[in-house]
């Protein structure tokens, strides 16, 4: 312990000597610091929001395969991303004879619209709402804070749908409307027309995105409505793909414009087998893929963010590089110095580590300082680029992160002058005193 | 010079580390830099960009059909009475009805537009013909108005331009009007008017008209300036959509107007009436990129910066190193000015070799970057600027070091310690 105070005394008096160096690696390295823990918070934030945690087995999405989008749509890389996101929905009158095979055992189709919604006596806003069955929420497991979904079964020919004026609010939409308390039993009037509550979802974890709701993410506010509400309200479903407006949902619902998504359980592998036979038959171009595989899609992080981030990581390590040199500089005007020490009977890991220590306490020093300097710097950031839902701030396991990464630069950085000066042989300088 | 390249070369080769350091430094800073010049070139185009709108003039005004679904006869009667109703208030220079908002931010999805063989010039060679349509086709993004849209958001003419015009049009063909942008990638100059376009489930329609570009909906998209304008009455059954353009100077006193107006139309009382205030400065894209734009410029300087170290460290250790020898020289007869041209001329070498190396890491890194995000390719005037900003960063810092060198007096040669 006596020995690490000395090492720290005589590193502490080597960067006095230059203080102009040892301030502009701090400054650099600081900067460097505070702008990779900046872009590191950033990607983590977004990175999370993108994530669809939970895994549904079981469950399967119908969509237009690849080949079935049109050629130039679907091969045009600069619109890569609105044929991944088109190639969600199927046109009403495919998703209608697809409901028909009565194969799955649980099935849903669904589809949102912005509808004018609020209180009894109050003025109604534009809230997003989605159209779908009861078996959307059975089919991805969705948890209720009170009561619990409508019941209904998908249409099939012939069959009756019991539940009709009933409506499913998310927490968010619950906390607005009734203060966050029971609502079951109340009722919320949706384009005129009076629906009861009969159930509200519990609070997602803050900044994720349901697999079941792509556009929306749980910050926003949701309704969930029986699909043979639509023919009623009339909606204009939000995307709609191509996006013509024929203008009348009779119209609408018979055309070729995309706009539902449609889910189903397909528990093994001859259900699916079937389904996909049926499906098939419906449409050649139609594919069935399971829920997990949306993964990816929803996982992707926009480019911005990830090449902000590589660019900052490479900016850090140009940075920590400077620092090698400069030690190294430092090291060699002081070789005979060391060289005196040496033949004086300081070992070679006495030297070794001593300078170990510089690199390291210059690193760590300036790393810490950037930490430190990326709670605003973050803060900053999220006013000039005000690109998330919900606000960015440094959290601790991100700063943990960028400190244990600064931890192993300041490592790396230290090791190959720590190694360079200790290799000084004492007789080299010795004939020139 | 030459004769100083090997003593340099020499000098080099012995402390391989530091220079080996400082030309992965200036390859890796200069790479970073010149994408760096690609993102900030692209979010300053953004920030600073112009719908092509007359924004200062406009008011977007839309009448939901609150409570009740209109039938649509009864909606096109209304949206025909409106827009005579906006027309004719006192300050109003034009209205239109259109399908959507163009500004300030909508998700959409563009159409595949094909040139139909023919149009006024009649058939072709059909086998031909398909080819060129497939050839030729572009994504654009549709806009259903009627005619008076062109006055209404103020857009400038080019050819034609004549929604408005009586001539008959084969069944099922309508009226478009298309931007520059897309008559350049689907025709020859000066041959969109008075041809055909397959508009997907839009239809079939006919170009009399091309006016100057201009931008709607997402802008973080390419290519929003290809906008085809259809000739229609835009109607729903829950909502109609009007933009009305103002003179100078009375765009807030007709705003004010305009939800009394719609009240007296007849049939028209008692719908909602939104007359939202539009800001440009206040459009989400507008601040990110203009905030992304600040960012990427601090991330260059401090790229910048951190070069400007790296070239002061080499020529700091070279200096401390050849303490004795340069000492030698003095003594010898060189001049301080002698001493300054080496240490320069020594950093321009690791430098100029950093920079080919940097070249080289530039393409290589761009072509995962080209596959994340196609609009990121990195120009030769990219990568030009980034070098002669190195470069010549790199001599400035090296400067103050040669200029230290060049005060050792001749007497260090005799130093030991």
């Amino acid at each position: 312990m006596r020995r690490l105070f000395y090492s720290l005394r005589l590193v502490m008096r080597s960067l006095r000597r230059d203080p102009v160096y040892s301030a502009v690696m701090m400054v650099t390295l600081t900067l460097s610091v505070s702008l990779f823990v900046t872009a590191l918070t950033a990607f983590r934030r977004i990175a999370l929001m993108q994530q669809v945690e939970q895994r549904y087995p079981g469950v399967y999405r119908v969509q237009p395969g690849a080949s079935s989008l049109a050629p130039f749509y679907a091969d045009n890389s600069e619109y890569a991303n609105i044929v991944r996101f088109a190639a969600l929905f199927l046109a009403a009158p495919t998703a209608r004879t697809l409901a028909a095979t009565g194969i799955p055992p649980a099935a849903s189709t669904s589809f949102l619209a912005q509808l004018a919604a609020g209180l009894p006596g109050q003025t109604p806003v534009l809230r997003p709402v989605r159209f779908c069955h009861a078996d959307l929420l059975r089919l991805f497991s969705m948890p209720f804070a009170h009561g619990g979904p409508w019941r209904d079964r998908p249409d099939l020919a012939g069959g009756s749908t019991p539940s009709r004026d009933v409506v499913v609010l998310n927490a968010v939409t619950n906390d607005e409307l009734f203060g966050g308390g029971d609502s079951v039993g109340r009722h919320v009037v949706v384009q005129g027309r009076a629906l009861r509550v009969v159930g509200v979802l519990a609070p997602a974890p803050p900044a994720t995105r349901d697999l079941w709701n792509f556009n929306p993410l749980p910050a926003h506010g949701l309704l969930l409505v029986p699909a043979a509400l639509a023919d009623d309200f009339r909606p204009e479903p939000v995307p709609l793909i191509p996006p013509v407006r024929p203008g009348n949902w009779d119209q609408l619902a018979a055309s070729a414009s995309r706009f539902v998504e449609v889910w189903v359980s397909l528990p093994d592998a001859d259900t699916r087998r079937r389904y996909q036979q049926a499906v098939a038959a419906v449409d050649a171009g139609l594919v069935v893929v399971a829920a997990d595989e949306q993964n990816p899609f929803f996982n992707q992080i926009p480019p911005a963010y990830t090449l902000f981030l590589g660019f900052t990581t490479a900016v850090l390590l140009a940075n920590v590089l400077n620092v090698v040199r400069l030690l190294l500089a430092k090291g060699m005007a002081r070789s005979a110095e060391i060289g005196i020490h040496r033949a004086l009977g300081a070992t070679r890991d006495a030297i070794f580590a001593r300078q170990l220590i510089e690199g390291v306490l210059v690193v760590l020093a300036g790393s810490a300082t950037g930490v430190v300097l990326a709670v605003p710097t973050v803060a900053l950031f999220d006013r000039l680029v005000p690109d998330l839902p919900t606000p960015l701030t440094l959290d601790p396991s991100t700063a943990l992160l960028s400190t244990l990464v600064c931890v192993l630069l300041s490592l790396l950085a230290g090791i190959y002058p720590a190694w360079r000066a200790a290799s000084v042989p004492p007789t080299r300088y010795l004939g020139r005193i | 010079m030459s004769s100083q390249l090997g003593p340099i070369v020499r000098s080099l080769r012995r402390h391989k580390g530091p220079s080996i350091l400082l030309l992965v430094e200036v390859a890796v800073g200069m790479a970073v830099l010149s994408h760096l010049f690609v993102m900030g070139e692209m979010y300053r185009g953004m920030a600073f960009s112009r719908s092509g709108l007359d924004e200062q003039n406009l008011i977007f005004v839309t009448r939901h059909f609150a409570g009740h679904r209109a039938p649509l006869d009864r909606a096109r009667e209304l949206a025909l009475a409106d827009q005579v109703a906006l027309a004719r208030i006192d300050g109003v220079t034009a209205a239109a009805a259109v399908d959507e908002l163009p500004l300030p931010e909508i998700e959409a999805f563009p159409l595949v537009l094909r040139p139909v063989a023919g149009g006024l010039a009649g058939a072709a060679d059909v086998g031909n013909a398909n080819a060129d349509a497939d050839a030729n086709a572009a994504t654009a993004w549709p806009l259903r108005a009627t005619a008076d849209v062109v006055a209404a958001l103020g857009l400038r003419g080019l050819e034609g331009v004549d929604l408005t015009s009586r001539d008959p049009l084969p069944s099922g063909v309508r009226r478009a009007v298309i931007t520059r942008s897309l008559a350049e990638r689907m025709f020859a100059p000066g041959g969109a008017l008075g041809r055909d376009i397959d508009a997907e489930v839009m239809g079939r329609a006919r170009v009399v008209g091309v006016v100057d570009d201009f931008r709607i909906r997402m802008p973080f998209l390419p290519d929003t300036k290809s906008v085809v304008v259809l000739a229609d009455v835009p109607v729903s059954e829950s909502r109609l959509i009007y933009v009305v353009r103002t003179q100078r100077g009375q765009r807030d006193r007709v705003s004010g107007l305009i939800a009394g107006v719609l009240g007296r139309v007849p049939g028209g009382s008692g719908d909602a009436v939104d007359v939202p205030t539009f800001d440009h400065h206040a459009m989400r894209f507008h601040i990110v990129a203009r905030g992304a734009t600040i960012v990427i410029a601090w991330t260059g300087l401090i790229v910048l910066g951190v070069a400007l170290v790296g070239a002061l460290a080499l020529a700091s250790f070279s200096v401390a190193e050849r303490t004795r020898q340069i000492g030698v020289r003095r003594a010898l007869g060189a001049r301080r000015g002698h001493i300054v041209r080496y240490f320069l001329l020594e950093n321009a070498v690791v430098t100029s070799v950093g920079l080919a190396l940097g070249l080289l890491l530039t393409m290589m890194i761009n072509l995962p970057v080209r596959r994340m995000s196609p609009i990121m390719a990195v120009g030769w005037g990219h990568i030009v600027t980034a070098m002669v900003i190195f470069w010549g960063a790199g001599l400035l810092s090296a400067l103050v070091p040669a200029r230290r060198a060049a005060r050792i007096p001749p007497t260090a040669a005799t130093r030991s310690l």
